[in-house]
């Protein structure tokens, strides 16, 4: 009965310890404040998690919609009709739109039950890895630290799968953009990690 | 004569009589060494950039122009008009556009604001967009749609073009350090210089204002002090046609003023637009004690004995009257200290230090060098006949044989004069204080007709409760308080954050009017896009970072300071009514400060005369010791105050920082040939009163009339200023001093004829 409970226990804490195990592994090279110029709306960085590549991008606005939208109008220029990956673009596109309003929608929740701020938040990763790729939506809590902001707890709303091509892409233009890089620069610094993404 | 006075008459005359016996040369090597380091000194004095000085200390005006500084960031900035026929064409547009690029590459500018910069927010995929007003490329087909597009944007077309659209407003943000400030103001003019002609291009602004005035100051210096030096040689020549008649006082008047604009310079202070008056002033003040000893020096020809006791007896008689009339004339300045405005006080003081100091070279220097030359031969009888002399003698007898006529003549013109004062305003117009040709002036006038208004008075609305202004009912109110003023005389347009949340609003639902969103859930998000727009720097400038305050400016029409303050006046009322308790509207700015100062004139004016008049008095009656002179006293020296009041009135100039200084300044100017003249009837009076008049307007009369001379054409010098205020001041007071001469000369005298008649029928 005691070896089982014990079992019990390791089983449960099981994800909890991988989930901080993979923290752990998380290193992070680059970050800077989006957009270049403030206001602020969020910052972008560029991580290794184990062996994947991760741009995280942490949003903290008044003005959700007008970022989302941006996000948007990005991925149209970048992603037009035909253009290879523009179907995973526009997959993209609708997620994060789907994402947007759920995040309003809790916000709403938490306004009615007495909540201050004006603040919605969402988190965007754009993850590369031996074999696959994806994109998480995650609906974090995020504080502000210095000028930092630090990411408290998260829930994952939607875990897309796209084109590895794409997602190299479309992380390259966004390192690119966010971190104010020439276009090599950025492909350097995507460079998979020997056995990694 | 009482028995104290004989003994400082006894110790005065030693003194002196030591002065020209053993010490003249050490003294006069003193005061040329003193000299040369306050020459060194005075020629090290800065010139103000920044017109500070000219602007009250008021507490709190001056907290609450910090805070809106603090909060708004400067409210200064330049207005370059350009006009042209074919400006909304392409040729036209392209031009305003290559010239605000210049512009705003150019040192010391930090934002430039045309037709050609400015955007309007249009709806865009995702809201509201900031697109250029002027699409480019400027092509002929883009004017109709250029038309359409000012419609749309009202508040942006009455900033940036004139009613007839053939004038397009450039504005320009400038540096706050006023080096590179004058850098970015030299080089936009350079710049227009080449490009157009003077009636195409039109600058104005605060900052090119008070650079302008720091370039006049630097212009008047370089003009006046030589002329004055001139004007003032030629008639020492005239009146003394001696050479020592002109060069000593010229080199008593030189001495004085290194002496005190050395002082000056070393207590820090730098020359403004009223204390660049001090070297004039001090000049023709210095000149008159000279004038009234080498007066005296000349009187002694003929008389025998040693010249330099004569001398020394002499120079004794003058030092009471003239330490006293310098004593006098430094409390009428003083009591300028009274006024609010630093450039004021400091002028106050400096030329009553100027005074003071003018007294110390002259009775040290005069004796000094008169001491060398010999007893004159030709002075008396210089003083027994001539023109003038018949002229003194004319007058001593009608003040003795008609003394009723001379003062109820001089009081009825009085009267009349008096009648005047009702038309005097308090009026302060920065820009009409240069000239009608300066080009300044010709450009703000431009520019104010062409677009409306160039002075902008400004409010800084908060709550009370401290809360941000985005509730939907504060929007509602500070729109109704808008359309109000809008409506009053005199406002050519009022501007707030109201204006950019109705365009965002608009470009936002899509919709075709202008309006305030119609729930405060919307007015929040307009709130958070303007929080979250890239152009924080501008819009800093309307609403404070925390959304708490906002700037309310209300762009006026080019009126002085009278109209002004109404105006303001008129919207505080109005704003009470429109935002109800709640709220607090403040008004502030740089041109408001000035309103404020000039409705504190004619306050200032009274508090400076009161004092000016209570000791220049107190200092007649510790001279005399008699309420009989100086009662009489009073008379001859308030009537030619009442004329200068009253020609001010009939010739509709107004109460301005200069105008409002001459009451104080003269009187204690005027009451110098009043003591002259009554310290000479004291020693005349040997109980013929009618004797005692004629024999003391004759002998004082050529040097009161020199000394006035002096005055009028000393001070006169001052209306090549190129500031109005100081050329009515330099004007006026010279008038003032003719006025005094012809009441010392007609009035005092009858005075004391009628009173003494009256005083004998009593007995």
């Amino acid at each position: 009965m005691k070896k089982f409970l014990v079992f019990l226990m390791i089983c449960l804490l099981l994800p909890e310890l991988s989930v901080a195990a993979q923290g752990d592994k998380e290193v992070l090279i680059r970050r800077a404040p989006v957009p270049a110029d403030p206001p602020y709306q969020g910052e972008v960085r560029l991580l290794r998690r184990d062996s994947a590549l991760v741009v995280q991008t942490l949003l903290n606005s008044k003005v959700m919609q007008r970022v989302v939208g941006a996000i948007q109008k990005k991925e149209l220029q970048n992603w037009p009709q035909g253009r290879e990956g523009s179907i995973d673009s526009r997959r993209y596109s609708e997620e994060l739109v789907l994402a947007f309003q759920t995040v309003r929608d809790r916000a709403k929740e938490r306004q009615k039950a007495g909540e201050r701020g004006r603040h919605l938040q969402l988190m965007i990763e754009f993850v590369l890895e031996e074999p696959r790729g994806y994109v998480a939506l995650y609906l974090p809590t995020l504080t502000q630290e210095d000028d930092r902001l630090v990411v408290q707890k998260k829930e994952l709303l939607k875990k897309l799968p796209l084109s590895r091509d794409y997602l190299r892409k479309d992380m390259q233009l966004i390192i690119q953009d966010s971190f104010q890089l020439e276009p090599d620069k950025a492909i350097e610094l995507l460079q998979p990690m020997a056995g990694g993404a | 004569m009482s028995h104290l006075q004989k003994t400082a008459a006894v110790i005065i005359e030693k003194l002196l009589f030591r002065l020209v016996d053993k010490w003249r040369l050490p003294c006069l090597f003193a005061i040329s060494i003193l000299t040369l380091i306050m020459a060194f000194s005075a020629l090290q004095v800065q010139i103000e950039s920044n017109n500070a000085s000219m602007v009250s200390q008021d507490q709190e005006l001056q907290v609450n122009y910090d805070l809106f500084r603090k909060t708004f960031g400067d409210d200064e900035m330049l207005l370059l008009a350009i006009t042209r026929p074919d400006l909304l064409q392409a040729e036209g547009l392209q031009s305003v556009d290559r010239l605000s690029g210049e512009i705003a590459a150019l040192r010391g500018v930090t934002r430039v604001l045309s037709l050609t910069d400015a955007k309007q927010l249009v709806s865009g995929d995702y809201g509201a967009e900031a697109v250029p007003l002027v699409a480019r490329p400027y092509s002929e087909h883009s004017a109709q749609q250029i038309a359409r597009d000012l419609e749309r944007n009202p508040e942006l077309s009455q900033l940036l073009l004139s009613k007839d659209r053939q004038t397009g407003v450039v504005l320009i943000d400038l540096a706050g350090d006023p080096v590179r400030q004058g850098q970015g103001i030299a080089a936009i003019e350079a710049l227009l210089a080449s490009r157009f002609s003077d009636q195409n291009a039109h600058l104005t602004g605060i900052p090119l204002l008070k650079l302008t005035v720091a370039r006049f100051i630097q212009r008047d210096q370089q003009v006046i002090i030589p002329l004055s030096v001139a004007v003032l040689g030629v008639l020492l020549l005239l009146m003394f046609r001696r050479l020592s008649g002109l060069l000593l006082p010229l080199a008593a008047m030189a001495i004085t003023l290194c002496w005190t604009i050395g002082l000056y310079s070393l207590c820090g202070y730098a020359l403004n637009t009223i204390t660049a008056l001090l070297p004039p002033v001090i000049m023709v003040l210095s000149i008159a004690t000279t004038v009234h000893l080498y007066s005296g020096w000349l009187q002694l020809a003929g008389e025998a004995g040693d010249p330099k006791i004569l001398l020394a007896r002499e120079m004794q008689r003058l030092f009471l009257p003239c330490l006293f009339t310098a004593i006098t004339t430094a409390l009428g300045l003083v009591s300028l200290l009274v006024s609010e405005v630093p450039a004021v006080q400091l002028f106050g003081a400096f030329s009553a230090v100027g005074v003071m100091l003018s007294f110390v070279v002259n009775i040290l220097l005069v004796p000094s060098v008169l001491s060398f030359l010999p007893i004159p031969e030709t002075g008396r009888r210089l003083y027994d006949t001539g023109a003038l002399s018949n002229l003194l003698r004319a007058t001593a007898s009608l003040t003795v044989n008609h003394p009723w006529l001379v003062l109820v003549s001089s009081l009825l013109l009085a009267a009349a004069a008096l009648s005047g004062l009702g038309r005097i305003e308090n009026n302060t117009d920065l820009v009409r204080f240069l000239k009608p040709s300066a080009t300044l002036h010709r450009d703000t006038v431009f520019i104010d007709q062409a677009v409306g208004g160039v002075n902008r008075v400004e409010f800084m609305l908060t709550r009370k409760d401290g809360r941000a202004l985005t509730g939907l009912e504060d929007m509602a109110r500070l729109g109704a308080l808008h359309q109000s003023i809008d409506r009053l005389q005199y406002v050519s347009g009022s501007f707030s954050v109201i204006g950019l949340l109705k365009q965002l609003n608009r470009a936002e639902k899509k919709q075709l009017t202008l309006a305030l969103p119609d729930n405060g859930g919307d007015l929040l998000n307009l709130f958070d896009l303007l929080e979250a727009a890239p152009d924080q720097v501008f819009l800093r400038k309307i609403i404070s970072a925390d959304l708490s305050a906002l700037r309310l400016s209300v762009r006026t029409k080019s009126i002085g300071t009278a109209d002004t303050a109404k105006l303001v006046s008129r919207i505080e009322q109005t704003a009470a009514g429109q935002l109800g308790g709640n709220y607090r509207l403040v008004p502030t700015g740089d041109y408001y400060q000035v309103v404020a100062d000039s409705n504190r004139l004619v306050a200032n004016v009274i508090k400076s005369f009161s004092l000016s008049l209570g000791t220049v008095f107190l200092a007649i009656f510790l001279l005399f010791r008699s309420f009989k002179l100086l009662v009489l006293a009073l008379v001859p020296n308030l009537i030619p105050l009442a004329w200068t009041a009253g020609l001010i009135g009939f010739l509709g100039i107004d109460l301005s920082t200069g105008t409002a200084m001459i009451a104080a300044v003269a009187i204690g100017l005027t009451v110098d040939s009043t003591i002259h003249y009554l310290s000479r009837f004291q020693s005349e009076d040997r109980g013929d009163c009618k004797e005692a008049v004629m024999r003391t307007t004759i002998a004082t009369g050529r040097a009161l009339t020199i000394s006035a001379l002096v005055l009028f054409f000393g001070f006169s010098v001052g209306g090549l200023s190129s500031f109005m205020p100081t050329i009515y001041f330099s004007v006026l007071t010279g008038i003032t001093m003719l006025g005094a001469l012809v009441c010392d000369l007609l009035v005092l005298p009858a005075s004391l004829v009628l009173f003494d008649a009256w005083q004998k029928e009593r007995c």
